[in-house]
């Protein structure tokens, strides 16, 4: 779920849950304001208290509302949609709203195979991303049943509200439309660079979007200036054809091949590229009338190699192909000279689409088969997360000898590119093959140019497989990802929100903090402040371009040791056998915790948070009230407090003055209502205003109040009556005793 | 014998013996005057076999322009050690008008591939009288050079 989408709805929804709570809060307030004299001499007896209490009880817990334990063969898993589907969000025609998404409310009391039985109806499912902490489902629908089930479930008593999914941003903006899209490209933010979301940039840009002290080496047609191609970062090379420096394109397929990574990204116009700030060096090997050669081919890359070392030339892309399959001597030789120098050689495999071989039969071809070149294949995307070769020969056995076989895939099929037409319009048009697949991996490679001691290995480890597990002869090592590389070999410390150096549990917890709206995130550079601040880039665990309560787990089961950040990866023998996100291990460590149930989706003790988001934050999953101090384990999460600690300033949201004034440690009294007015007014207060302290917010929300701190709070702190007290009132109450 | 013997002492040098520096010179001069002449026969001889091929004129370079085969119809690459080619393999060249092109880019010194350009008609009848100085060992190897496909 987009991270913003998710705080507008997460926002609604509590103004509209709270609506009915804080009118009842309210009323008891009033009554409260109206009997109680203003000395504060409370004498509420014991039965009003109980009264408010129980107010404050429908503050936290609501029963029916999230969803219970369910036995195997009714679990809401049977319905969820896959770990990769569930990100993927396709755009309706208005381009502002998931037409595969739908944003669920059931009515209270409505069982969960009820719930299931509704959503069947239309073919939907639960998406298990969704950790929704206020009861609320997102459903994956069938794009074509999406207003059907809009429509229907809307009249369905059962429900309570149902309505689309809003595109908003990501972390960084991020893939497709909205007002905070970025890069703010038109082709990127209407979703149609689907070769950009698919090489994981989206997360990957918050890390590193290239420099330009790295350059690129494009040798192919040339290069024509379409509006949208980044002037400043082009340099031009060489013609070798006809040894001048006129490198004008004739025949589109540089400047199309060469735009994937040298357009001008983030000017509102056309389109995006991978990288935004690698600088592009151009040179004409090939023409209209195919007069380039292996010879020439070779030649370029020698001159780029042997003199061009000013402009730090890290990658050499390959666009073309022998057309025989001949391993000449030039063009091995120049490869060679070419990795001699620390640059990685990047080469489309043959594109074999015509090939009466086949795919799996035709050659790879030249410079491709060469061992240090970096071979890669075409992708097209099928559907949600579902990515395919497109084109790419993978024979490597050529007159008895074995040649080196397809190492990546990339994005290779209506790949956005740009194109100046023979009276000099503007066009993006798209490109097909292994030839606009290339240019996505020297992108990437360019990008950890800046950071990786071996950027072709890097490449390599950091793709995400395709197909069977492992390396495939047709796919090579999978998919190359931008973000992945970028983690493995230039971000140790993927995960440290608090920029200390160290990933660990207070990370996960300040991930939640960010996810329930207590901190804010930015992209900025690190120090942060802590804990109201937290470093997004580092946010987003799993590289999906969101931050959820997923990546405060993946933290803390690397905290844990049993996750590997950088691979993505459990550690054997720790097993996840529910793909929740929490090891069978973990599981065991709690009675009411099923290894083969998903507990991201599933609220145990029906205190408002999954189980998955207890273990994050460190209460116990079966028990709504871990420490007993009478707030839920969700109260104490949204005042900050302590979840399993019963008395002190950090253990109990009432007490909000502890230590060191006298008669006011691990008690209410006094000195904590004082607190609301001075020395600073926290009163009337919301968030962004002076004195605003979510401490205070002991009922969250405005109600029907016009700030969020109000006389709601007021007379929460006043009445409440935690059982640690025996059910006496907390206001002037005992001591609390831990 | 006496006064170069006081000339050595004025330098430095012990009195009852002859210096080593002169010694040495000695031999050095007389084995110069046995292997010196050697050396200029033999490199005369080399003169003889090796000549400077000739370099193509400016705009005269390799291009797979026309291409009917796959192949740059105006090229054929020799493998030789060294700028020079033996004479011989230099008559089959100047016997199609073949010229080495001087727009290639070598890898490095190891690189040990010239291209020639030739008409596009003698390309393979150039290659043809070469094979046999590829199987003789005077060159390494001859091939034809692939052109590029997008």
């Amino acid at each position: 779920m987009r991270f913003s989408n998710w705080l507008v709805k997460k926002a609604k929804i509590i103004r509209y849950r709270l609506k009915i709570l804080t009118i009842t809060t309210t009323l008891s307030s009033l009554v409260f304001v109206a009997i109680v004299p203003a000395n504060l001499n409370i004498a509420t007896d014991s039965a009003s208290s109980q009264a408010e209490g129980a107010s404050s009880a429908q503050i936290m817990v609501t029963p029916n509302e999230t969803i219970a334990l369910l036995s195997p063969k009714n679990k809401l898993e049977d319905q969820s949609v896959s770990h990769e589907e569930e990100f993927v969000i396709e755009k309706d025609p208005t381009e502002k709203f998931a037409v595969n998404r739908l944003v669920i409310k059931f009515k209270d009391g409505v069982s969960d195979n009820d719930k299931r039985a509704i959503i069947r109806q239309f073919g939907a499912k639960f998406v298990r991303e969704d950790l929704d902490l206020l009861g609320v489902k997102v459903i994956h629908v069938d794009p074509a049943r999406r207003d059907e089930a809009e429509n229907a479930l809307s009249a369905d008593l059962r429900v309570e509200y149902v309505h689309r999914e809003s595109l908003l941003d990501k972390l960084s903006g991020g893939y497709g439309p909205g007002p905070n899209c970025n890069p703010n490209d038109p082709n990127y933010c209407s979703g149609w660079q689907w070769g950009l979301e698919a090489i994981g940039t989206t997360a990957g840009w918050n890390f590193n979007r290239g420099s330009n002290t790295v350059t690129v080496a494009v040798l192919d047609s040339g290069i024509a200036l379409h509006r949208d191609i980044d002037q400043t970062r082009l340099i031009n090379g060489k013609n070798y054809i006809d040894n001048n420096i006129n490198v004008s394109d004739h025949t589109g397929h540089g400047t199309q091949v060469a735009s994937v990574i040298l357009a001008n990204t983030n000017n509102w116009q056309d389109i995006a590229a991978v990288n935004w700030f690698s600088r592009v060096l151009v040179a004409k090997v090939v023409d209209e009338d195919d007069s380039g050669t292996t010879l020439t081919l070779a030649t370029a890359i020698n001159d780029v190699v042997n003199n061009y070392g000013g402009y730090n030339v890290r990658v050499i892309n390959l666009s073309v192909t022998s057309r025989n399959d001949i391993d000449e001597p030039e063009l091995a030789n120049a490869i060679n000279n070419a990795n001699n120098h620390n640059i990685v050689v990047v080469a489309g495999a043959k594109h074999g689409q015509d090939d009466p071989l086949g795919f799996n039969d035709c050659f790879i071809g030249f410079p491709a088969a060469y061992q240090n070149v970096i071979s890669v294949a075409a992708l097209w995307r099928a559907g949600p997360g579902d990515y395919r070769l497109h084109s790419g020969c993978a024979q490597t056995t050529l007159n008895g000898v074995n040649y080196s076989p397809i190492d990546i895939s990339a994005p290779g099929a209506a790949i956005k590119t740009l194109l100046v037409g023979n009276n000099g319009e503007n066009f993006v048009v798209e490109g097909y093959g292994t030839s606009f697949a290339a240019p996505f991996v020297s992108g990437v490679a360019s990008i950890l140019a800046s950071c990786s001691g071996n950027v072709a290995n890097d490449l390599k480890n950091g793709a995400v497989n395709i197909g069977s597990p492992g390396y495939d002869t047709d796919t090579g090592y999978g998919r190359v990802h931008l973000w992945k590389a970028l983690v493995q070999s230039c971000n140790p410390n993927i995960g440290d929100v608090s920029c200390n150096g160290v990933t660990n549990s207070t990370d996960a917890l300040y991930i939640l903090r960010y996810v329930a709206g207590l901190a804010t995130g930015t992209s900025g550079t690190c120090p942060v402040n802590i804990p109201n601040e937290i470093y997004l880039p580092q946010a987003d665990v799993n590289g999906d371009g969101n931050v959820n309560a997923v990546d405060a787990l993946f933290v803390l089961q690397y905290t844990a040791g049993v996750r590997n950040l950088q691979s993505q990866s459990l550690i054997a023998p720790a097993v996840d056998s529910d793909s929740d996100g929490i090891t069978d291990q973990q599981e065991a460590q709690y009675s009411c915790l099923n290894p083969n149930l998903a507990d991201d989706v599933i609220d145990f003790d029906q205190d408002k948070l999954k189980n998955a988001e207890e273990i994050v934050l460190g209460s116990n999953p079966c028990i709504g009230d871990t420490d007993g101090d009478g707030f839920t384990d969700y109260a104490e999460f949204w005042v900050g407090t302590d979840p399993v600690l019963r008395c002190g300033e950090n253990a109990w949201p009432a007490d909000l003055v502890s230590g060191s004034i006298p008669d006011s440690t691990n008690r209410v009294n006094i000195m904590d209502l004082t607190s609301f007015l001075a020395p600073v007014r926290r009163i009337n207060t919301s968030p962004g205003d002076v004195g605003y302290d979510r401490r205070w917010d002991l009922v969250p929300g405005k109600g029907v109040f016009s700030k969020d701190i109000n006389i709601s709070d007021l007379t929460a702190l006043t009445v409440l009556a935690p059982p640690m007290f025996n059910g006496q009132r907390a206001f002037n109450g005992p001591t609390c005793t831990p | 014998m006496r006064e170069r013997l006081n000339a050595a002492t004025a330098n430095g040098l012990p009195e009852n013996r002859p210096s080593t520096l002169y010694r040495t010179s000695i031999i050095t001069r007389g084995a110069a005057l046995i292997l010196l002449p050697l050396a200029v026969v033999t490199a005369c001889k080399n003169q003889e076999e090796f000549v400077m091929p000739e370099n193509c004129p400016e705009g005269v370079h390799s291009s797979g322009k026309g291409s009917a085969d796959g192949f740059a119809p105006n090229t054929l690459v020799l493998l030789y050690e060294g700028d020079k080619v033996r004479e011989d393999v230099q008559a089959v060249l100047e016997k199609y008008d073949a010229c080495r092109d001087t727009a290639y880019i070598r890898a490095d010194e190891e690189d040990t591939s010239h291209p020639y350009v030739v008409d596009r008609e003698n390309r393979d009848l150039l290659f043809d009288e070469l094979k046999p100085f590829v199987d003789g060992g005077v060159l390494e190897d001859v091939h034809l050079v692939s052109t590029l496909q997008p």
